[in-house]
């Protein structure tokens, strides 16, 4: 508590002071104050992630709201893997015990049938948000759109790159070697082969001291690596006319199989890590590449995490020997990533909607994406080019390069009616296929669930759903 | 049939040593009753026989065997307990049977052997009950079947009639009496009940703080007690004690009371306890030797004595009365009628042949 | 005579307890028993309630479907697979909890030195919530830094990698070894007391009488504690059946659905999928099951007349 109020104290002063006299063309974050006055005394509630994350409205956002427009923020922390039960069922029983909600895109096509979150688009256009709006990157403003209404703004830039260690795929006797026996440069991989061979030229040449790479396998994250290396290699979930899951198609065995074959070159027992293991082993050193979201890449380079909240995180030994690349296949993950709406149930819309618009506001959200505690990541075109941002460590110029690309390419999580479930059977999938159980037979268990799932959600309503997410430019590499 | 030898056998539990040493020879078909106050350790003692209880030192012989080390199922011995210890799952048949089928006799003699045991103890209707549709008698009955069905060399019985009631337990003496008289095993018997003692032993062994304090016939015991503490023990009602000094009186030594009554002692004991005369000694008299004076002449060793008496107990054949002397309460026996109201004055005469003279130092008869 | 007869007087007080025929007991205790069953019955008519509705992700159709749910449940496999797999858990735990507790148990009746200290310290993992008895067990068996490994790599003499957690050869036995772990201490203690409650006196006559330990045990020993016994297996057994914290911890019915018991199906269905009305039809099934299985058990063993 002692090191949140010091060091949100410290970043309110900071931000109050850079933002100096007030500028005549008011931009979209002084709109939303300007208007949150006339509430000032009221409380707003927040749902939000807890943990790290939480640190954000705690230590920043809220305090330096309630200093600007006398709006209290009230913050409700729920674990990740409950705040979409806590909305629904909150929704559900018309509760309106909270005003502000993140979800992810996944969760969107349930929570709008349902009526969970309100329209955004006449409160754009009434406190002037359109422009601002736009800075957005495309592939992440489209998140929050469903059947042609803007619902909730992407607020976060969750994306799934590769970090690969400059030092090692520079070395000369690596390089040497490695051609000699893989017949091409060492270089970042831009195929899943590639990415294979050199995780077992390093793991053949430095294990157990260093492996090629690792990957997150926990249940709940795995299938985020399946979605992406499936697309790239040409996969679709589902055939758009009969709605027949695809999943085991020769892709979906190939893909799985890869993944499973890879292991042999990652550290032993990897079937089991989860995203702290990889990240631990990775700031130890003992990883030649790894697949993560952007925060690594700020903590590698040592920015930002001598702050208390981060004392859990193992000291950096490889800063400034990170490179960023995109994964293989060119179009990453955009796994999870949180955007920001009004609950239909709140009794405050209004004031709601400006809180997330002032949040989500090139100023404020870029302040927040700097943050090197709350893991909010950069979302924005004005982000990537942040002069700010480039100078937070040498390297920065080239990660926000690699984000915007990855940004640009990325692919949306399956985001379809119920898509917790269909995640579910996927996951459940690879793990039994890590567990033991043969790749076809694991996917065409799934594939059979999926099936199922449809069936008993409706055809046509699962159908209409995934026509519009696959409608969007994000859902299959362009 | 079987003779037991136990050598300074000790028993500790922590820190209570409940068997102190104990030396004792048991003949073959002798019927052995221990006997003492609550925790004098006699159940200790039959348990170590029994090889329920692991002794800390000494040894205990059967039949010139050491059976220190051997298990109770070993030591061919039959126990009764206390609380009967019927098996409550099992029916009266598979309870007596339960010893023979553990040591894997064939069925058609468990069968015939049961049968034989219910019919000594009359309980062949009973075979089929289960434990808790019995009596009280009954259900002691059938642990006594259980133990007399394997026909083992020793029985031990623990307190076996101590949850009868008065009459039933008188049956099931005779009873137990008759069985050893029949079966002529050896047999250790423990109560604390001292009519029971008498009645049954050949021999009584009388316990005391774990250690033996005498042994012997219980007549022995009862006429000739070693010590105060045996002669308070046996008997009922309990022999009166009372303090006194021996002085000189005439030929013979007599025992002064405090207000200054003296009583003038035979003369094998005036000759046994002349050194110490001038000395406190305690005086022991049964109820049965302080009766109603005759008339005449007083019976050699007889002393008698005009006394007031404070309370009478009749108990139909005979009546208690008590009386004062030298302050302190004294009980005599009398016939039924001899008085009738507290208050009167009545003549006694005391059999000082029988009365014991105890060093109040020692609590040795002397 | 005042003192026989109030003893008479208060004995045949006794006789139909303490308020003998007196309707007025009924009155007193009419209100504490509607107060409980409602709020035992509330609940489980709800669910019934529920499980004939249509209220899922998708929709809060609360319009009667029928059976249509139970009828979904009669052909989801999954739902059957986790059903078997909290059986086959269920038979294979309870005795092995059974039997290690009765040897705790018959180790632990005599009086001995420190006893007291030892009974306390193999309790102790009774007093410790399944999750997080789960959540401890899942760190012995990491592979990389668990003490699981380690051990058995000492005895192997070589580096050992089991993914206990996400293997699923190795999956259910480190399930079985933490349920084990967690719930024998309950089976020792119920037994420790039943066993303390069995007449010594008994056990010695039989001693004396030359029976081995395996028949007293068999026929003194279980026969006398035979109610406590039966009253600690329904009460394990119940609980087995309804195993969830453990395995969430562990694994959370993974990998794949390996691990996935009635009560992970049903929480997975019920709050991470919405499936409400599926899984309150799955979770009317189940109490049906465990009714009549717990009726039956308490007919044999002759409690509840
Ligand atoms: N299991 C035991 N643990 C500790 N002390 C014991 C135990 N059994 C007996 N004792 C002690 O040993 C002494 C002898 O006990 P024991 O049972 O032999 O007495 P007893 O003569 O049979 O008495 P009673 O007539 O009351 O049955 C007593 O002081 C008793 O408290
Ligand atoms: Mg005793």
């Amino acid at each position: 508590m002692k090191f949140r109020l010091g060091l949100g104290s410290v970043v309110v002063t900071l931000l109050l002071s850079a933002a100096g006299p007030p500028a005549l063309a008011q931009n979209a974050a002084d709109t939303a104050v300007e208007a949150a006055k006339k509430f000032s005394g009221t409380t707003l509630n927040l749902l939000w992630q807890a943990g790290l994350q939480a640190n954000d409205p705690l230590v920043f956002s809220g305090p330096l709201f309630e200093e600007l427009t006398g709006v209290k923020i009230n913050v409700v922390e729920v674990p990740l893997t409950e705040m979409f039960s806590k909305i629904l069922i909150e929704h559900r029983a018309r509760t309106g015990s909270f005003d502000v909600m993140p979800a992810t895109p996944a969760w969107l096509p349930d929570l709008i049938e349902a009526g969970a979150l309100e329209p955004l688009d006449d409160f754009v256009d009434q406190f002037g948000y359109r422009e601002e709006f736009a800075d957005i990157a495309p592939v992440y403003r489209v998140m929050g759109e469903y059947k042609g209404q803007i619902y909730a703004f992407q607020d976060d830039g969750d994306v799934l790159i590769n970090y690969y260690r400059k030092d090692l795929f520079a070395d000369e006797s690596n390089k040497s070697e490695f051609k000699a026996k893989f017949g091409y440069d060492l270089a970042p991989p831009t195929t899943w082969e590639q990415f294979s061979q050199i995780s077992q030229f390093f793991t053949e040449k430095f294990a157990p001291d260093l492996y090629g790479s690792a990957r997150i396998n926990a249940p709940g994250l795995v299938h985020y690596v399946f979605q992406e290396r499936f697309r790239n290699d040409g996969g679709k979930f589902f055939d758009a006319d009969a709605m027949k899951a695809q999943i085991n198609d020769d892709v979906g065995v190939a893909t799985l199989q890869a993944m499973i074959d890879e292991h042999r070159f990652m550290p032993p027992g990897v079937e089991a890590w989860g995203p702290i293991e990889v990240l631990s082993a990775w700031m130890a050193g003992d990883l030649a590449m790894m697949g993560w979201w952007p925060p690594p890449g700020r903590w590698s380079a040592g920015y930002g995490t001598e702050v208390e909240a981060l004392a859990w995180l193992p000291k950096s030994t490889v800063a400034g020997k990170v490179g960023y690349a995109l994964p293989p296949g060119g179009a990453p993950e955009l796994a999870a990533g949180f955007v920001l709406g009004v609950s239909s149930s709140s009794k405050n819309k209004e004031l709601a909607y400006l809180f997330i618009q002032w949040m989500n506001s090139k100023d404020i959200s870029l302040q927040r994406t700097m943050l090197p505690f709350a893991l909010r990541d950069p979302f924005r075109t004005s982000h990537f080019r942040s002069d700010e941002y480039k100078a937070l460590w040498p390297a920065a110029p080239e990660y926000l390069e690699t984000l915007e690309a990855a940004a640009n390419a990325g692919l949306a999580d399956l985001s379809i009616r119920s898509t917790a479930a269909y995640e579910d059977a996927l996951t459940r999938a690879i793990s039994a296929a890590f567990g033991g159980t043969g790749v076809k037979e694991a996917l065409d268990t799934a594939a059979g669930e999926w099936d199922a799932l449809t069936k008993q959600i409706g055809l046509e309503t699962q159908k209409s759903s995934y026509l519009e997410w696959a409608s969007k430019s994000n859902a299959y590499p362009r | 049939m079987a003779h037991i030898r136990i050598s300074s056998l000790h028993k500790y539990y922590d820190s209570v040593h409940a068997v102190r040493g104990i030396d004792l020879d048991i003949r073959d078909g002798e019927f052995t009753v221990l006997v003492g106050p609550s925790g004098c350790g006699k159940s200790t003692m039959l348990r170590a026989i029994a090889g329920l209880e692991n002794i800390d030192s000494g040894t205990i012989e059967i039949d010139d065997e050491v059976v220190n080390n051997l298990a109770p199922g070993d030591r061919d011995v039959a126990m009764v307990f206390q609380n009967y210890a019927l098996y409550p799952y099992m029916n009266v048949f598979d309870n007596i049977a339960f010893g023979l089928r553990a040591r894997k006799f064939p069925a058609r003699e468990i069968t015939a052997r049961v049968q034989a045991a219910a019919e000594t103890l009359d309980i062949v209707e009973l075979l089929k009950r289960l434990p808790r549709q019995l009596s009280g008698g009954q259900r002691q009955r059938v642990a006594i079947g259980r133990a007399i069905v394997r026909d083992a060399r020793l029985f031990l019985f623990d307190e076996p009639l101590s949850n009868l009631d008065a009459q039933l337990r008188e049956g099931m003496r005779v009873e137990i009496k008759q069985l050893h008289q029949r079966l002529g095993k050896t047999m250790i018997y423990v109560t604390h009940d001292q009519i029971e003692a008498m009645t049954l032993a050949d021999r009584i062994v009388l316990l005391k703080d774990g250690s033996i304090e005498q042994e012997g016939a219980p007549l022995d015991l009862f006429e000739r007690p070693v010590s105060r503490f045996v002669a308070g023990f046996l008997g009922s009602p309990s022999m009166n004690f009372l303090p006194a000094k021996l002085v000189e009186n005439g030929t013979y030594l007599g025992l002064r009371f405090a207000d200054d009554v003296t009583l003038a002692l035979p003369a094998a004991a005036s000759q046994r306890l002349a050194s110490r005369v001038g000395q406190d000694v305690t005086f022991g008299v049964r109820t049965e030797h302080i009766t109603p004076a005759r008339d005449g002449e007083l019976d050699d060793g007889f002393v008698d004595l005009l006394v007031t008496i404070d309370l009478t107990q009749p108990t139909g054949s005979r009546t208690y009365a008590s009386f004062k002397l030298a302050g302190v309460a004294v009980q005599a026996e009398l016939r039924a009628h001899d008085v009738e109201q507290p208050g009167e004055q009545i003549k006694l005469q005391i059999d000082m042949n029988r009365a014991i003279v105890i060093d109040p130092s020692t609590e040795l008869v002397i | 005579m005042s003192v026989p007869r109030a003893t008479a007087a208060v004995s045949e007080q006794w006789v139909g307890g303490p308020f003998g025929d007196s309707r007025f007991k009924y009155f007193l205790i009419a209100p504490a028993l509607f107060i409980m069953l409602s709020i035992a019955l509330f609940p489980l008519i709800n669910l019934l309630v529920v499980s004939f509705q249509g209220i899922s992700i998708i929709a809060e159709n609360k319009s009667f479907h029928g059976i249509l749910n139970y009828q979904r449940l009669a052909g989801d496999s999954r739902m059957w697979k986790s059903l078997l797999h909290t059986v086959g858990l269920l038979l294979v735990a309870l005795p092995i909890e059974l039997i290690f507790g009765m040897a705790m148990a018959l180790l632990f009746v005599d009086k001995m030195r420190g006893r007291q200290i030892f009974v306390a310290l193999l309790v102790l993992p009774m007093v410790i919530a399944p999750i997080v008895a789960g959540a401890t067990w899942r760190l012995m068996f990491d592979n990389q830094f668990g003490p699981i490994n380690q051990i058995i790599g000492w005895f192997a003499g070589r580096d050992v990698t089991i993914v206990w957690l996400a293997d699923s050869s190795f999956v259910w036995p480190a399930i079985l070894a933490t349920e084990v772990w967690h719930s024998t201490p309950f089976m020792f203690i119920i037994l420790l007391a039943g066993l303390a409650g069995v007449d010594r006196s008994q056990i010695e006559s039989a001693q004396i009488d030359g029976a081995s330990a395996a028949r007293i045990f068999f026929k003194i020993i279980l026969p006398a504690i035979r109610p406590v016994l039966a009253v600690a297996i329904l009460i394990r057994a119940l609980d087995l059946f309804r195993i969830f914290d453990i395995i969430w911890a562990l694994t959370r019915g993974g990998p794949g659905t390996v691990t996935e018991t009635i009560s992970t199906f049903t929480f997975v269905k019920a709050f991470e999928q919405f499936d409400t009305s599926f899984a309150a039809a799955v979770a009317i099934t189940v109490v049906l099951i465990l009714t009549a299985v717990t009726i039956y058990a308490l007919r044999r063993i002759e409690i509840a007349r």
